[in-house]
């Protein structure tokens, strides 16, 4: 049972991400970026669904940048992933920010089964395009999330200017993630999501993207740019 | 004001930690403009006058005309000017080079030029550029006021940590007897200085330039007046700001701001007086005659801190806990009045439209409405400094034909220092400025009237 739960794994992708675990506090470094657009998708989500005296999971939760975000704005947080090292990395910082914070080396599947309709808000970030079958992810949020609940997903968008912005852009030009990070042909089209969301039960209840100003090094969203980084907030259809 | 709630928490609707500068402004603002709005304000330090008194130093600040006419409009202008001494003209030059006045010793034996320059100064009725205020007049004044006002209460109490909730947010502070006590509340500002502990302790990141460099603080006596003259002087070993103070134009004595590289500061600063007053002659000249006196000093390093995130749900974080400047550009404390005059606007806003008022939604327009002068204001106070610590001769050769642009062209003068002044950008008009500009308005209308009226007068008595 926990073998077929398990499989929605790419252990290359968790290795990568093992790698450079003790880098994921460090905001100058490789995960700048994540650092950058943080406050922008926390106040998105607490926006749309406001996350204080909630139950959040964090999918995907990786070193806890989000996690501790949500926290931060008064929520209750679960945080799993499949990678030991960053969780390790989530666990020690907590000591620094002195948040209480659930974290799990677990996947979505396997705490759906443990935990179904349990959460008010499912959190999926940066994720989806790092797993083999991002459809069974989406499905696994609908499940943890209670009827009614709200789920984010946030991912790239698969086109020639989002290979060039991410790939060419973020990874070679402008060195803002390492090489590597991403694999192009993941990426996955706001209409690919949006099908696998509605097949999981989810309806979508708005999408913007994310843009980034290299002039100004700063990242603002914009509800008419989706073209390479993009989010969404859907709810569970209630029963 | 404070309502005790059963379970003996108290609550508020906004909350502000810090009472220095910027929180007293901003609570003055919030008991004029939206004075059913209950407002605690929480400080350890500086609401007690006792406290205060103790923390006396001859610190200073630049106000724009923009905040000067703000404190107009709350009517607490006459109670500043005290404290306050006009800037009429500002003078910029570079120690060396040829966009420099040069100081020719003429100069300093003519005794008559300063003299002129007071009684022009005096004579002319034009509004002053700013104002140069000492921080301890400004903070009693503003305290006085806040202490008077019925929507506002004081507590002499450190903010330990902030809870948000569905609707507002539970402050957790440190009572005097180190005892635990909490306020419920609609939004907390946090405006607890540069080194906001409580920015730190919410998780908000900051970026952080070190300028490498420290400023040395002290007020000197000189033999000349002033004049309400503001030197801002670039010598390569970094800039030096002399602000006209002593409450008139007469005065004879500056603040002195000297930023000295990291390496040099405390050489300089542990100088006995009478090397020190030389070594600033020589630097800045004797364009205000020979420096007498020294008085107190302090120093700090300078940094650039701006905080990641200004605002959440139920917070804000505001003044320098938001944005820490570089002093010699004379921006941040004015950026932040900015600030806390769209701040009042919002909260106006939310409450007339009875929205939350730390609801996500609202406190985003505050954000959208200052992000532009913030972004603009910091990149203009970083460049400022960089373009004058800079030592390359191109960058030498770009400065001095802009100091001398700025000697010789007075528009672009003006436009210099209203961009330097922060006036490029229209916030939200709050109440009392329509007030304070329907009276101006009517009080020139007056003064028109009369004059039209006047030669009929005359003319009548000269029929008669």
């Amino acid at each position: 049972m926990t073998d077929t739960l398990n499989q929605n794994v790419d252990p290359a992708e968790i290795r990568k991400f093992e790698q450079l675990a003790q880098k994921w506090w460090d905001t100058e470094g490789e995960f700048k970026p994540l650092h950058d657009i943080n406050p922008l998708r926390a106040n998105y989500i607490d926006q749309h669904a406001t996350a204080a005296e909630k139950t959040v999971v964090d999918v995907g939760c990786g070193g806890g940048i989000l996690s501790e975000a949500m926290a931060q704005r008064g929520a209750t947080v679960t945080g799993i992933d499949m990678g030991k090292a960053p969780l390790d990395v989530a666990k020690l910082h907590l000591l620094e920010s002195k948040l209480d914070i659930d974290y799990q080396q677990c996947t979505a599947e396997a705490l759906a089964a443990q935990k179904p309709n349990h959460f008010d808000i499912v959190t999926c970030l940066e994720m989806l395009e790092h797993v083999p079958s991002p459809a069974d992810t989406i499905k696994a949020c609908a499940e943890l999330v209670k009827p009614g609940g709200d789920v984010f997903f946030s991912t790239l968008n698969r086109n020639p200017k989002s290979y060039l912005f991410a790939i060419i852009g973020a990874e070679y030009a402008l060195r803002m993630l390492p090489k590597g990070t991403h694999d192009y042909q993941k990426f996955i089209r706001p209409s690919e999501l949006t099908t696998w969301m509605r097949q999981a039960g989810l309806e979508l209840q708005d999408i913007t993207g994310m843009t980034y100003n290299p002039l100004t090094k700063t990242y603002k969203l914009n509800p008419n740019d989706v073209s390479v980084n993009y989010l969404i907030h859907a709810k569970r259809i209630q029963d | 004001m404070i309502k005790e709630t059963h379970s003996g928490t108290t609550e508020c609707d906004i909350a502000i930690a810090g009472g220095g500068l910027v929180g007293l402004t901003l609570a003055l603002l919030l008991a004029r403009e939206t004075p059913h709005l209950r407002v605690t304000m929480l400080d350890p330090y500086g609401l007690d006058e006792a406290d205060n008194t103790k923390a006396v130093d001859n610190r200073t600040t630049a106000l724009s005309k923009g905040t000067a006419k703000l404190f107009k409009a709350l009517g607490i202008w006459p109670l500043i000017t005290p404290f306050a001494t006009p800037i009429q003209h500002v003078d910029v030059s570079d120690k060396g080079h040829v966009g420099l006045t040069s100081f020719p010793a003429q100069e300093h034996l003519n005794q008559e030029y300063s003299a002129k320059k007071a009684k022009l100064a005096q004579g002319a009725s034009r509004e002053a550029l700013g104002y140069v205020v000492q921080n301890h007049g400004l903070a009693q004044v503003l305290l006085s006021q806040v202490r008077a006002s019925a929507s506002i209460t004081l507590l002499p109490h450190t903010v330990t940590r902030f809870t948000p909730k569905v609707r507002g947010g539970v402050v957790d502070y440190k009572g005097s007897d180190n005892t635990s006590l909490s306020l419920l509340t609609q939004c907390l500002v946090v405006a607890d200085g540069a080194q906001s502990s409580l920015r730190d302790t919410l998780g908000i990141q900051t970026s952080h330039h070190d300028y490498q460099q420290h400023a040395i603080i002290t007020t000197l006596t000189h033999s000349k007046p002033h004049a309400g003259t503001a030197y801002e002087r670039f010598t390569p070993q970094g800039p030096m700001a002399l602000l006209p103070f002593g409450g008139h134009v007469n005065a004879r004595q500056s603040a002195l701001v000297w930023t000295r590289p990291k390496a040099l500061f405390q050489a300089s600063f542990d100088l006995p007086d009478k090397q020190l007053l030389a070594h600033i002659q020589q630097q800045f000249g004797y364009r205000l005659g020979v420096f007498e006196q020294v008085v107190a000093r302090h120093h700090y390093p300078l940094h650039l801190v701006l905080a990641k995130e200004q605002v959440r749900s139920s917070l804000v974080i505001l003044g320098n806990a938001a944005h820490f400047l570089h002093p010699v550009a004379g921006q941040g404390f004015n950026l932040s009045v900015r600030d806390c005059g769209a701040l009042v606007a919002t909260f106006t806003y939310a409450s007339q439209q009875k929205l939350a008022l730390g609801a996500m939604s609202v406190l985003a327009r505050y954000q959208a409405q200052q992000a532009l002068d913030q972004q603009a204001t910091v990149q203009i106070s970083d460049k400022f400094i960089q373009l004058f610590s800079h030592t390359s001769p191109a960058v030498q050769l770009i400065r001095n034909a802009g100091l001398l642009a700025l000697q010789k062209a007075p528009p672009v003068q003006s436009a210099f220092f209203s961009l330097m002044m922060g006036q490029g950008f229209t916030r939200p008009v709050l109440t009392c400025e329509r007030e304070y500009n329907r009276g101006h308005n009517q009080e020139q209308h007056r003064a028109h009237h009369q004059q039209m009226n006047n030669p009929q007068v005359t003319n009548k008595k000269a029929l008669s």
